[in-house]
């Protein structure tokens, strides 16, 4: 449905995306995460349609999104980072807004309001002004004014901005809940809280895409994707040893604490277990294994990773 | 077009700041006509007219401030611009919004030329050509206010700049007289918006000084695309 292709938008000299390509198939929930000045927000403001120089090409069920901008923009709905609604308006009022600049009018606008209202249980506050609302019902105006809309894709960028940690959980639900009606598009620079939601995740840092594209960093995590090995002989003969076995994405060797002992990282494919190769070849190769035990790693450690975050990493 | 006229019109009639103001403006306004009207031997409303005529240009930096200000400081502008509207429709109907506005107070004072129709009588055609100028130089300076918004985040700063540039022009064709050289003269003249007014307030049409004031408007909504354009892309 959304084909991102080697997009890169730079700020002067400052790089906030570096040829990032990755695709979002139609009714797939994905989150985009990063830490702050990711690009995550750069991101988003270029699918939307608000950023238009970029270098790339982004294309939107086969149409460039800057060929036809204002056709691609109707389809896709975004909601920004603290949900900016106007507060002198009632929701009903913004709703109407909304429906009406992205030229939805008529019974059919008043028809999908009410739809919506109902949809994302606001249905008695319709005539309450926005000023007046908590963080969640401001959460659940913006996207059910986007709703009405009937978006192919919705965006929203940090949707539990400003929400209270029971209200999180809340708001969770109703994530899913609009996951089930459309390709929703989430940034954030936590992914506490969209393990239920993303089918999709794709990490973002300092602009460059870290994470596979069509990798789910919930469902990789706590799996038995990482060993690790700790030996008592130089890493070329580990190398040596391990490098013809089927299934190993990756090896990295570090420095461990006793002499002439090294820590060996080993990374399989698909969470693949690997153990009784690891063994059988490091007892051909005459490699001492001095321990040899899955690291457990939980998504958030993985994103800490992979934002680079985490430095001195627990092993 | 039409929703986003709505939706700023709304803004600025919900605001009290505004019905202060206009308070105040038909508060001078009477005081001003009472005084010229029953004061004097001979009634000349056109010098009324005039002061008030300045007074509403002055009104409309107030409106001007926040139409693009306001959505750049509250971040609605990424709502506004990733919609399914071009940008070109936003900048002419926060125009509109701007105008519209500013035509409603220039109606309420028409209600001292219909006293004075009912107590004398009165030169329509000459107070028609005042009106039309007001409403002209009060576009230019319409968009020249949605200009210098397009280009702050800040309501504040936004209203200074404008009424700076204001006072800046109104200076320029105040000092006009005593400038001695005459390429400065001339290149004042160009760029005087209050001498162009001044050929409605003596009762002439112009048809020169009416498309110099409509360009005026043009250029100016061509400069805030051009602002908004920019900001869009350096925003990070």
């Amino acid at each position: 449905m959304l084909t991102v292709k080697n997009v890169s938008k730079h700020y002067g000299d400052t790089a906030a995306l570096s040829g990032v390509s990755f695709h979002i198939k139609q009714g797939e929930t994905t989150g985009i995460f990063g830490m702050k000045s990711a690009g995550k927000t750069t991101l988003l403001d270029i699918i939307s349609g608000y950023l238009l120089r970029y270098t790339g090409n982004i294309e939107f069920c086969g149409i460039n999104i800057k060929k036809q901008a204002a056709f691609c923009r109707k389809q896709i709905a975004y909601i920004p980072e603290g949900n900016k609604l106007f507060p002198e308006m009632s929701v009903r009022e913004y709703m109407t807004f909304f429906c009406g600049i992205n030229q939805v009018k008529g019974m059919q606008c008043r028809k999908a309001i009410d739809d919506e209202l109902s949809f994302a249980g606001i249905y008695s506050l319709s005539e309450y002004p926005i000023r007046a609302l908590n963080a969640l019902d401001c959460a659940r105006t913006a996207i059910a004014a986007a709703l009405a809309t009937s978006p192919k894709i919705l965006l929203i960028d940090q949707p539990f901005y400003g929400l209270r940690m029971d209200e999180v959980r809340v708001h969770q639900v109703f994530l899913k809940a609009v996951a089930q009606r459309t390709t929703l598009v989430i940034a954030s620079d936590s992914i506490a809280g969209f393990s239920d939601v993303c089918k999709q995740t794709l990490v973002l840092n300092k602009g460059r895409l870290v994470s596979n594209d069509g990798v789910n960093l919930f469902s990789m995590a706590d799996t038995k994707a990482r060993i690790r090995l700790r030996i008592a002989c130089v890493p070329s003969q580990a190398k040596a040893a391990f490098q013809f076995i089927p299934g190993i994405r990756d090896i990295d060797f570090r420095s461990a604490p006793e002499q002439g002992v090294w820590d060996v990282l080993i990374d399989s494919e698909n969470g693949e277990d690997i153990r009784k190769q690891i063994w059988f070849a490091a007892a051909t190769a005459k490699v001492p294994v001095l321990e040899m035990r899955y690291l457990h790693i939980s998504p958030e450690d993985m994103f800490l990773q992979l934002t680079g975050q985490n430095q001195g990493e627990d092993i | 077009m039409g929703i986003i006229i709505k939706k700023e019109m709304r803004h600025y009639f919900h605001d009290i700041l505004l019905y202060i103001v206009a308070s105040g403006l038909m508060l001078y306004c009477g005081f001003r006509f009472s005084n010229v009207f029953f004061s004097s031997e001979i009634v000349n409303i056109r010098t009324v007219f005039i002061e008030v005529s300045y007074i509403l240009i002055l009104f409309i930096p107030l409106l001007t401030m926040g139409s693009f200000a306001s959505e750049k400081y509250n971040g609605t502008d990424r709502l506004l611009f990733s919609s399914a509207v071009y940008m070109h429709t936003v900048v002419w109907a926060k125009f509109f919004a701007v105008f519209f506005s500013y035509m409603f107070f220039c109606t309420m004072t028409l209600l001292f030329p219909m006293i004075m129709m009912l107590l004398s009588g009165i030169y329509w055609t000459e107070l028609l050509l005042l009106y039309i100028g007001v409403l002209l130089l009060g576009g230019a300076v319409c968009a020249f206010g949605i200009f210098i918004s397009s280009l702050s985040s800040h309501l504040f700063r936004a209203l200074l700049v404008t009424m700076s540039g204001l006072f800046a022009w109104w200076m320029i064709d105040a000092l006009l007289p005593y400038i001695g050289s005459l390429l400065f003269q001339r290149l004042f003249n160009i760029v005087s918006l209050f001498t162009r007014f001044s050929e409605f307030q003596s009762g002439l049409f112009s048809y020169s000084s009416m498309i110099y004031l409509l360009s005026v408007v043009l250029l100016f909504q061509l400069l805030t695309m051009q602002s908004l354009r920019i900001w869009r892309q350096r925003r990070s």
